[in-house]
């Protein structure tokens, strides 16, 4: 597009060759007003062109920046909200048995229970052990003598 | 200890002459224990006390574990050793659990035998009375001190 087209003036038939003697007649047929716009037209064509070219390539970047955004979150959501769906709804054969699942969430807390409950036992143990040295020679350094149980380390 | 002994070593009949002692020990009706078996419950009525002579008896208290009742060791009992002293001291309920975790004899002494055997013989209920002190007083000791410590650990604990 050139900057006639652009201002939608029609371009003049004439055009005006700077030191070329046969167009001097001609130039001197040119009002002065559109002389001058022939003096201007070659930077303005280079500025808009510019102008053209930088709009064009900053919407290209926009656009390309928006397209490398836009799926890629949408997409890693999505698959963040699937992803629970999935492993719940993904079959787990003995442990979606009611029978076994029960047997499970019993026999845990059991297990639990048991290891906490020899830990108690151990340290009524050695909490015993200690009396028992305190009262073979009772002083307070027996008495309140370090103990390795970890209920209480 | 051993895990069988003879009856005449056993810690009741301690400072008793023989005679005086198979006297005390003729009153008591021997039961064996499979493994498992409970002797007596805690907050039975404490109508015997128990002489261990083969085995072991373990006493054990209920603890709430995670939500569940479980009873915990508290002491392991060997031949040769008495349990069972309720049931000469009111109100003659027993505190503790016992049960045998493996193949256990014990004696079983009932308490009017035995009242009726020291109404006869004095010197013998004094002795054996003072062989059963022995045995609470050492548990109540033993029991000050674990506790004393435990309160000791409580006050580190709240002082940190």
């Amino acid at each position: 597009m050139t900057p006639w087209q652009f201002r939608g003036v029609p371009r003049p038939q004439t055009r005006v060759r700077r030191g070329n003697p046969g167009n001097d007649d001609l130039a001197s047929n040119v009002p002065p007003a559109w002389r001058q716009d022939e003096q201007r037209r070659p930077a303005m064509e280079l500025f808009l062109m510019v102008l053209v070219v930088s709009m064009a390539a900053l919407g290209l970047t926009v656009v390309a920046f928006a397209i490398a955004n836009t799926p890629a979150s949408g997409s890693e959501s999505e698959a963040a909200e699937q992803r629970p769906v999935q492993a719940a709804s993904a079959p787990r054969f003995f442990a979606d048995d009611p029978m076994t699942a029960s047997v499970v969430t019993a026999r845990r807390p059991a297990l639990t229970a048991e290891a906490l409950r020899l830990h108690i036992e151990r340290h009524i143990r050695l909490e015993q052990a200690a009396a028992e040295n305190f009262l073979a020679r009772p002083t307070s350094q027996s008495l309140h003598s370090r103990t390795t149980s970890v209920l209480v380390n | 200890m051993a895990t069988v002994m003879t009856a005449r070593q056993a810690e009741l009949v301690t400072d008793l002459a023989p005679a005086d002692a198979d006297g005390v020990l003729a009153l008591g009706v021997r039961r064996t224990l499979t493994p498992g078996g409970v002797l007596f419950s805690l907050g039975d009525a404490a109508d015997h006390m128990y002489l261990i002579t083969r085995g072991r008896i373990a006493l054990t208290l209920p603890m709430q574990v995670l939500g569940h009742s479980e009873d915990v060791l508290v002491e392991e009992r060997l031949p040769g050793e008495t349990i069972g002293w309720s049931a000469l001291i009111p109100p003659h309920r027993f505190t503790l659990k016992a049960a045998a975790p493996l193949e256990t004899e014990v004696l079983a002494f009932p308490r009017a035998a035995l009242l009726s055997h020291f109404a006869t013989r004095p010197a013998v209920g004094y002795q054996v009375v003072l062989n059963v002190a022995a045995v609470m007083g050492h548990r109540l000791q033993v029991l000050q001190a674990m506790w004393l410590r435990q309160v000791q650990h409580m006050v580190e604990l709240r002082s940190v």
